[in-house]
């Protein structure tokens, strides 16, 4: 017989994808196939300056003489990087000065994600950067950045109207030898967001990017730089979510943060892409390469993640401590249910003295899926008085699901202090008795401790984004039970 | 020299004599050897661990050893207790020492296997421990001696048992392996305190393999203290397997070796299991020491606890990598891993990987680390009550320590612990 739990863990695994649809728009598509040509042909495309093209053909041979890397807590079925289209754009290529003038459909899909871009524009508190596949299609809110030297466009456009910066920072924290998913990526990558902030400016909003995976297997390659220069400020939103297919789509991103001298970095995402169905069918890949590096002295960098979708998330924000008292923050909440896979976490790397680092993860894992913390706290002889502190929480809902952590912790001087915590539990049944006394049902009461469970998380994300971010973790955890 | 030509002269060291392992047995872990190569820090269980210092010692001919039997006395820890002794992986009957008693059985394992053929049969090799290791197989394949400790249903050994395992080389490096069975029927109980010394000459690589079976009710307490010397290797293999409410306690205490790596697997089978494995390693020079646990909980309502403490000086280096695997079935499992270490120079390294793979839900798992220095707070707190700093150091080094020890409850190697690392501490 099903007990009452049974049923309700069956009821949750079963929620299929609710911001799943797609919107029928004209594409410019690339046809299937990787090959030198097709990197060039990327390139003639989005009429790149000559050193971009040189970068990507360089990061192409690299890639040919590398092997696809076993080592995650993952598995799934080979890809086939030749039955990929590698560029897609949409077809109306014209810039709009008002949302007036873009594609309704193309609005219409912002509506039914929940996205509210007029309001925010009434608000203007926040500058979306409307990332629609892989062509930048929106931009609002430039001249109020651009009085105060912000630089705030998609990587195209920058590569043309700054090729200097763009030149001297690209691949500067992730080389295109770092690993195969980078350099594929600086192979192919299609577009994404620049951002820089000179010296002692605070950027005076919120920067968000909205990433959409439309079309049917063209795979996304996004590349995302971020410089804050001396003294610089800047906190930056990414959030995602895509609409249901049946092949897998791969995502591999890089991006990429300096901070110099003083300068701040916060780097929030939210990411919902398609999960599969609940037999792990279809489903995004995000293997995701995201480094930061504290360049200068007393610089921060900070990553905040929310994580529910994608069929195979592997993925880990990590920060380069080189500069003294510079500060790297890793907080994450991970969600994986029916047969999803998260293979993430973080890697704090101190070179500088005095550095500190904090990374607080949980993980929820619900139905069949498994969700794997991994990460690496390395103390260099250099890092005289670093300090490290982590926590690794992780919650079960159900008996098929798996919760797996794996921290690597290296230390080479004695000076340093580092901690490492990690707890793996399930949702006690007398914290839900204790709540059900006070007048909450079961389904409420789990709801309640789970946002408890993740509310540190939570409370690190900017306004605008904890609200969607507890909405959709009330929304991935509806009817389950512990 | 070629990996191949390597594993050439060892086995020809190795295997001159008669082999323990049926030929079964023999021949599958023979072709592991072969087929396996040695690992790098590529291997993750391998990462923080080089084996190129020993893949570059020339070893000979192991050589009769001769040994003074008043030395021999000398490292005894417990003077009550039975007593076999192996040099160079050769058993020393007349050094060795059994009270006879009724449902005892411990010999040499070469005598088990002729006394004892069915047992030998029936345990030997029954954990799998030579798959997947390069050092494991070699020591499945080509081991000719080692320890038998078979105790009979409902037997509670009153005396505990001593093992001795040493090394003396003449000029040459020498290689020497020996190989463990210890076999507790169901409610029987023993107490195994295992020592490892280098007595001279040459420097060594010894290769020991342990086989813990513990049956239902049963209780081991296994002790090993590890003091080979800063110019030796040892690569230790423990794999165990228990019953349903049985006890297993493993305690290693390293305080010297140039490469020590203790690979350690249990599998708690049965239910209301409780594990303890705890370690310290107290490393100096150019010391490494590697401590590599693997508990696989395969069946519900069991307890395991794992303490390992390290305090790293000069430029030494430790590691400590431990998993934790909670099986579906094995709900309500408790489980609880803690790392912690000491660094006290800028040159010693630490490295330290506590794992959890958790695939039931009904489950209490958690482990910490943390590394730091001594407490210069800690310290000045003596200080100002009129301790000078050397011996407050030393003073906070050894509590550090005993919580380990203190988790030992044959009190002869509790004290004979507690002393040997006061003795360390103060000598660094």
């Amino acid at each position: 017989m099903k007990t009452e739990d049974d049923i309700m863990i069956e009821d949750l695994s079963s929620k299929e994808y609710e911001a799943g649809f797609v919107t029928e728009i004209e594409m410019d598509i690339l046809p299937k196939g990787l090959s030198e040509d097709t990197v060039r042909e990327i390139s003639r495309l989005k009429k790149e300056p000559e050193f971009l093209l040189e970068f990507r053909l360089k990061a192409y041979r690299h890639w040919l003489t590398l092997k696809e890397p076993k080592w995650a807590h993952v598995h799934y079925p080979a890809i086939d990087y030749q039955d990929i289209s590698y560029f897609a754009a949409p077809k109306k290529q014209a810039k709009y000065n008002s949302l007036d003038e873009v594609d309704p459909a193309l609005l219409e899909t912002y509506k039914k994600l929940g996205i509210p871009l007029e309001e925010q524009k009434l608000l203007a508190g926040v500058a979306v950067d409307a990332v629609f596949d892989s062509v930048s299609v929106v931009t609002t809110f430039k001249e109020a950045l651009k009085e105060k030297g912000v630089i705030f466009s998609s990587f195209s456009e920058a590569a043309h109207e700054h090729p200097e910066l763009i030149r001297k920072y690209l691949g500067s924290v992730v080389p295109y030898s770092d690993n195969y998913f980078a350099a594929l990526n600086s192979a192919v990558f299609s577009d994404g967001s620049f951002v820089f902030v000179p010296k002692g400016v605070r950027c005076p909003m919120e920067l968000s990017t909205y990433f959409r995976i439309n079309a049917s297997n063209t795979g996304q390659f996004e590349r995302t730089l971020i410089v804050a220069e001396e003294g610089a400020y800047v906190s930056y939103l990414e959030g995602c979510t895509a609409p249901q297919r049946d092949e897998n789509q791969l995502h591999a991103a890089v991006v990429e943060i300096v901070a110099l001298d003083n300068a701040e970095v916060k780097y929030s995402t939210v990411q919902n892409w398609y999960p599969g169905d609940k037999d792990g069918k279809g489903g995004i890949y995000n293997f995701v390469t995201k480094r930061g590096i504290c360049k200068g002295h007393h610089s921060k960098i900070s990553w905040t993640q929310v994580e529910t979708g994608s069929a195979i998330t592997w993925k880990y924000p990590s920060v380069i401590l080189r500069g003294d008292y510079s500060v790297g923050e890793f907080y994450s909440v991970a969600v994986t249910n029916h047969r999803q896979q998260a293979d993430t976490g973080t890697k704090m790397i101190h070179i500088g003295k005095h550095s500190r680092s904090t990374i607080v993860s949980k993980g929820i894992s619900i139905g069949q899926s498994n969700n794997s913390y991994r990460g690496q706290v390395k103390i260099a002889k250099s890092a005289e008085h670093a300090r490290n502190f982590s926590q690794c929480d992780s919650l079960l809902v159900g008996n098929r699901c798996g919760a797996h952590t794996f921290p690597y912790i290296d230390i080479e001087n004695s000076t340093g202090t580092v901690e490492h915590e990690a707890t793996t539990s399930k949702i006690a049944e007398d914290q839900i008795f204790y709540c059900q006394q006070r007048g909450l049902d079961q389904e409420q009461a789990v709801s309640l401790i789970v946002n408890g469970f993740a509310k540190e998380v939570l409370n690190k994300l900017p306004m605008e984004f904890a609200v969607e971010a507890q909405k959709l973790l009330a929304i991935t955890m509806e009817g389950s039970v512990g | 020299m070629t990996q191949a030509s390597i594993k050439q002269s060892w086995k020809e060291k190795l295997a001159a004599g008669q082999a323990l392992a049926t030929a079964g047995h023999r021949l599958s872990a023979e072709e592991a050897f072969e087929r396996l190569d040695f690992p790098t820090r590529r291997d993750e269980t391998w990462r923080n661990t080089s084996v190129k210092p020993i893949l570059e010692t020339a070893f000979g001919t192991a050589q009769l050893p001769r040994l003074d039997a008043e030395a021999v006395r000398a490292l005894r820890i417990l003077p009550e207790a039975h007593l076999l002794v192996f040099a160079n992986g050769v058993f020393q009957p007349e050094l060795s020492q059994v009270h006879p008693q009724q449902g005892l059985g411990l010999m040499s394992l070469a005598q088990a296997k002729q006394s004892l053929p069915e047992l030998f049969a029936q345990h030997f090799e029954s954990t799998g421990l030579a798959a997947g290791d390069v050092f494991a197989a070699m020591n499945t394949a080509f081991s000719q001696d080692g320890v038998f400790l078979h105790v009979a249903k409902g037997v509670a050994l009153e005396r505990p048992i001593e093992l001795l395992n040493l090394t003396v080389a003449s000029d040459q490096p020498v290689l020497a392996q020996t190989r463990s069975l210890m076999v507790l029927e169901a409610g029987a109980s023993a107490r195994v305190v295992e020592g490892f010394y280098h007595l001279g000459g040459a420097s060594s690589l010894t290769n020991p393999a342990t086989e813990l079976l513990v049956a239902a009710n049963a209780r081991l307490d296994y002790h090993r203290l590890q003091d080979i010397g800063s110019q030796n290797f040892q690569v230790n293999t423990l794999a165990a397997r228990q019953g349903r409410d049985s006890h297993l306690a493993c305690h290693t205490l390293t305080l010297t070796g140039q490469v020590v790596k203790n690979s350690s697997r249990v599998d708690v089978a049965g239910q209301n299991c409780h594990t303890a494995l705890n370690g310290l390693y107290l490393t100096q020079g150019a010391d490494h020491v590697d401590n590599h646990t693997h508990l696989r909980h395969l069946a519900p309502n069991c307890q395991s606890k794992q303490l390992f403490k390290g305090i790293c000086a000069d430029n030494s280096s430790a590691s400590f990598m431990g998993m934790v695997f909670v099986d579906p079935i094995a709900q309500k499992t408790d489980a609880y891993q803690s790392n912690r270490n000491i660094v006290l120079s800028d040159t010693a390294k630490v490295h330290s990987k506590p794992q959890l793979e958790i695939y039931a839900d009904d489950v209490k798992c958690s482990h910490g680390s943390t590394t730091g220095r001594l407490d210069p707070n800690a310290q000045f707190y003596l200080q100002a009550r009129g301790i000078d700093k050397a011996q407050a150091r030393v003073l906070l080094l050894q509590s550090f320590a005993a919580e380990v020890i203190g988790l030992v409850e044959l009190e002869e190697f509790h004290h004979h612990a507690m002393d040997r690392v006061e003795r360390h501490l103060a000598r660094s």
